[in-house]
């Protein structure tokens, strides 16, 4: 039985097979809000210690004995990855549902199929469904009753505010890095570090936080191990005015410039605004969930999701955040094949993007997304993306014939043509060796991203499987 | 150009103005129809501009020199996905655990001829390091040739271990030359001893030593021809290294053990006169019962004397003259450790439980710290462990204390093993435990089983005593799988056992055994 939500406000997707999502321990992994949750999500992965456990087209459940008189009640959406368990746990995922998903994923015959969801189980699932109609109809209601002119104009004084403030916190983030230039930036390296942070903390109060961000690169720079520094520090500062001065020229611009401007300084995009925007871009297509990272920043814990469509040959960025005390609630399954509509936020190169709509998982790739055949053509997509926005970084791609090679400096990437590009710093050593271990001197096509210092590879493709590393 | 750019910020604006003539003219075009400004902000849009021009009219370096050209046919079957998510949940279970089932999942995979996945290559990569030496082996034949190369990246695995038998024998050091003869002689006892043969002539007299150490530990009668042959290359010398003694030593008891051998013959001959008729004692002899007893002499005779033993048989003198009295008794108690057990039974006269009383009577017994030391104790446990003589060893068995015991528990059968354990109540005993199955790689009964997880949870729970978790890592080795069920029952606690012994009772004993008994049985199915 197919099953798929059907939202007025879109044209329904057109039905393709889709399968029971079959978890792998590595997603379930991913999934895992933090390690201790994972840790003790392992110690119940052993299917016989579940009271009940079964699964439907739509859903996944089990019954676990707990600390209380009545066993937990565990259960995951298969379509749109969600859980609910009856324990007290906070987290998203909880113990007991890294636990089902880890016994399901590893001994999947253990649990049988039943088309007869429980009460329970079918009460939760369906109230899924209809609240997510419930949201579609209230955009469109809101957005055609939206004519509340108090409402407006309150809106329009707060937005006026917010410009002001960000206009004072850019004016005085101009003043600094000329002063900065005009003493020379051999002095860096001797300021401590909150020289760098008050100007970062006078951002976050005009509401510049993405100005704020780009302030504490400074900061983040290796002054002691060689000359590098001197380079970035002025590509980070040209930049940075750069944006000042595109931000001060943004009424000249625009509708999308003036966007993604706002963005860069520090404005949120509101996933609520993209619902509500009728004109948004939206793609239907299968994606192909290419990898995840996730990073802390001063206590904000960033999560990103990279896509890779296969028909429209686009790619997206599904961004998560999260802290230590509010854990990210991952939505996205890494390496999984979905069918879905996703809605980007209006930028000069859209690329960030939200799940608008998904109708399932897919079980193999019947088309296989565009790669590129050489570097050659990776930088000249990159030159071509850098064109139409200057401030883009992390590019999705997928290289053709990429040969691993263990360089002197950092390893590197050999394509067909002898022509190479190092691999980013950031990739974690164990999946260079996952990467080593499965091809070893063979070239293989590698999907990644293709950021400021190098390249990062997330997955490869064998044939109509993508292996995420 | 960029340099001097880079010299400007780094100096200052104040102090170094940047020729904006170096500039290519592009960006020199763009800069001069820009508005106005202050030099600051001049500086920094060149900046900007020329890092764009840069970084958009980059191209890909190309590679100089030679790419690793190997690139590897892999013949050999990936494991199926199955056998990744049990090594997954190998690597997760209690420290303790973890290396007994790693050791069987890396078995398994090696008797299916399978190689692990990518991931798995790089779970067990990263654990080698802290694993024992033995595992090095086991772990370069289930990798790939891709997760080889990678060995000597994240490893201090040497090539050594990668290399055939053939290679280890002819450049490996002692120790792993051994560990592999040993290997060998469990599989292949005769390509074993071809190759020791083959290269026999150019060993050290320590390695020499070390071979056929190995041999008299593991000795079959296909070996009697090889031992034999090397009986010329350790006959007494004037001035011969003490090994050389020893070697000679452990060739003459080899072939003492075997009857048809002229050293068993012409021993035995020997040894043969030192038996005598003498009168029972009490009612027996009253009605002329005569016994036949052992005579041994005081002093140095024409067999019994250092020469003979010296270069006969590589016997020293004794070693302890408060256990062995004379040299003699030192003497004779080689003999009782390496002739078969028959020849002291026929000679005097006596059934082996018999013989064995007769040994360790009062008569060859001495006072060592205040308490009786039978001194042919361990020449008679040697002489069961050696012959393998199971008849012997259940005799000595009734006789002996629980430490003398444990050596010779590994010759009883499996169920004489469990009877053996039940009788003597060493149910939570590791010692005896291991005594009795070190050696054994099955799986006790149910019963069995089920009785010693019975027993240790009466001592935990019910007495309140502690049991180390590893008898639950020993007892994971042999537990019959229904032990899993009975342990899972046992959760009724009575309120007077400490919350401590129920925490490590459930801990180390029903969850980690449970878990690694379904390991076990994963990795079987």
């Amino acid at each position: 039985m197919e099953i798929y939500r059907t939202i007025p406000l879109f044209e329904p997707i057109k039905p393709t097979k889709t399968l029971t999502l079959n978890f792998s321990e590595q997603q379930v992994e991913i999934l895992a809000p933090d390690a201790a949750s994972l840790k003790a999500g392992r110690a119940l992965s052993n299917a016989n210690q579940w009271l009940a456990k079964q699964f439907s087209d739509r859903v996944l459940w089990g019954e676990i004995k707990g600390s209380g008189s009545k066993p937990y009640r565990t259960q995951i959406d298969l379509q749109n990855i969600a859980y609910k368990c009856s324990c007290p746990s906070f987290k998203f995922p909880c113990k007991h549902g890294i636990g089902l998903m880890l016994a399901f994923a590893k001994q999947p015959t253990l649990f049988s199929k039943s088309d007869l969801e429980p009460d329970w189980v079918k009460e939760w699932i369906d109230k899924r469904i209809s609240k997510a109609e419930k949201i579609e109809v209230k955009i469109e209601s809101e957005s055609s009753s939206n004519t509340d002119e108090k409402a407006q104009k309150s809106k329009e004084k707060r937005q006026t505010e917010r410009l002001l403030q960000v206009e004072g916190g850019v004016a005085e983030l101009e003043l600094w890095l000329k002063d900065l230039l005009r003493a020379g930036f051999l002095a860096l390296p001797n300021k401590d570090s909150r020289f760098f942070e008050q100007i970062a903390a006078r951002m976050v109060d005009a509401k510049a936080t993405g100005l704020a961000g780009r302030v504490r690169a400074f900061k983040a720079l290796n002054y002691q191990q060689n000359n590098d520094w001197q380079q970035e520090s002025l590509r980070i500062a040209a930049e940075l005015f750069l944006l000042i001065e595109a931000f001060k020229n943004a009424s000249k611009l625009s509708l999308e410039w003036q966007q993604s401007l706002k963005n860069l300084v520090g404005w949120n995009q509101s996933s609520k605004d993209l619902l509500q925007n009728h004109e948004a871009e939206k793609v239907k297509d299968i994606w192909i969930v290419l990898g995840q990272e996730q990073q802390e920043t001063e206590g904000i814990i960033v999560q990103r999701n990279w896509l890779g469509a296969t028909k429209t040959n686009r790619s997206a960025l599904i961004l998560n955040f999260g802290t230590p005390f509010s854990p990210l609630e991952n939505a996205v399954l890494p390496g999984a094949l979905i069918e879905a509509e996703l809605a980007f936020f209006p930028s000069v190169l859209p690329h960030r993007a939200i799940i608008n709509l998904q109708k399932g998982f897919v079980e193999t790739l019947e088309i296989l997304p565009e790669m590129l055949n050489d570097w050659t053509a990776a930088f000249q997509f990159r030159s071509e993306q850098l064109s139409k926005y200057p401030f883009v970084n992390d590019i999705p791609m997928i290289i053709k014939d990429l040969r691993f090679v263990l360089g002197k400096k950092q390893p590197i990437l050999c394509d067909s043509t002898m022509h190479y590009h190092e691999i980013s710093l950031s990739w974690a050593e164990d999946k260079m060796l996952t990467l080593y271990a499965y091809a070893g001197n063979t070239p293989v096509n590698l999907a990644g991203v293709f950021r400021h210092d190098g390249f990062l590879p997330l997955g490869v493709f064998n044939g109509d499987t993508y292996l995420m590393l | 150009m960029l340099q001097q750019l880079i010299n400007t910020a780094l100096l200052g604006t104040d102090k170094m103005v940047f020729d904006e003539k170096l500039l290519p003219e592009s960006i020199r075009n763009i800069i001069e129809k820009m508005p106005e400004t202050d030099k600051e902000a001049r500086f920094f849009k060149t900046a900007a501009l020329l890092a764009f021009y840069e970084v958009s009219g980059q191209k890909p370096k190309r590679f100089v020199g030679e790419l690793p050209i190997e690139i590897h046919d892999e013949f050999a079957e990936v494991a199926p996905q199955k056998f990744a998510t049990i090594l997954n949940d190998i690597l997760e279970i209690q420290y303790y655990f973890r290396n007994d089932l790693l050791a069987l999942w890396l078995d398994k995979l090696i008797e299916r001829k399978q190689i692990c996945t990518a991931k798995n290559t790089v779970s067990l990569l990263s654990l080698a390091e802290s694993l024992p030496k033995k595992f090095h082996p086991k772990i370069i034949k289930v990798l790939s040739k891709n997760g080889l190369d990678l060995l000597a990246f994240k490893t201090s695995i040497t090539q050594k271990e990668q290399l055939s038998a053939e290679q280890i024998w002819q450049e490996g050091k002692l120790a792993e030359r051994r560990e592999l003869f040993i290997e060998l002689r469990k599989e292949h006892p005769q390509k074993a001893l071809t190759l020791l043969e083959n290269t026999w002539k150019e060993e050290s007299l320590n390695d020499k030593k070390a071979f056929i150490e190995v041999i008299k530990t593991t000795f079959e009668s296909s070996d009697i021809v090889f031992i034999e042959s090397l009986i010329p290359e350790f006959t007494f010398k004037a001035k011969e290294r003490k090994t050389q003694k020893e070697i000679r030593q452990m060739l003459k008891g080899l072939l003492m053990g075997i009857v048809n051998t002229d050293t068993y013959a012409r021993t035995t001959k020997a040894l043969e006169g030192y038996f005598s008729h003498e009168k029972a004692k009490g009612m027996m002899g009253w009605i002329g019962k005569e016994n036949k007893v052992l005579l041994l002499p005081e002093q140095d005779d024409s067999f019994l004397n250092i020469s003979t033993m010296d270069s006969e048989y590589g016997f020293e003198k004794s070693p302890d003259i408060a256990i062995f009295t004379t040299n003699q008794y030192y003497w004779f108690a080689c003999f009782l450790e390496y002739l078969p057990f028959d020849f002291w039974t026929q000679h005097l006269e006596k059934d082996i439980e018999a013989t064995v009383k007769y040994f360790i009577s009062e008569a060859f017994t001495v006072k060592l710290s205040g308490k009786k030391l039978a001194v042919f104790l361990n020449a008679l446990i040697n002489n069961a462990l050696h012959h393998k003589n199971i008849v012997l060893a259940k005799a000595l068995l009734k006789i002996t204390s629980l430490n003398d015991q444990l050596p010779l528990l590994a010759l009883l059968t499996e169920n004489e093993r469990e009877e053996y354990i039940l009788s003597s109540k060493q149910l939570t005993s590791l010692q005896a435990l291991e005594a009795c199955f070190g050696n054994f790689n099955g799986t006790w009964s149910a019963d069995f089983s089920n009785t010693i997880v019975r027993e240790c949870y009466a001592t935990i729970i019910e007495r309140n005593t502690y049991i180390p978790e590893q008898l639950a890592v020993f007892m994971v080795k042999h537990l019959h799988p229904s032990a899993s069920i009975f342990l899972l029952k046992e959760n009724v606690y009575p309120s007077s056992t400490n919350p401590y012994y129920i925490k490590h009772w459930e801990k180390h004993f029903v969850e980690a055994i449970v878990t690694a008994l379904k390991i076990k049985q994963r990795i079987d199915l």
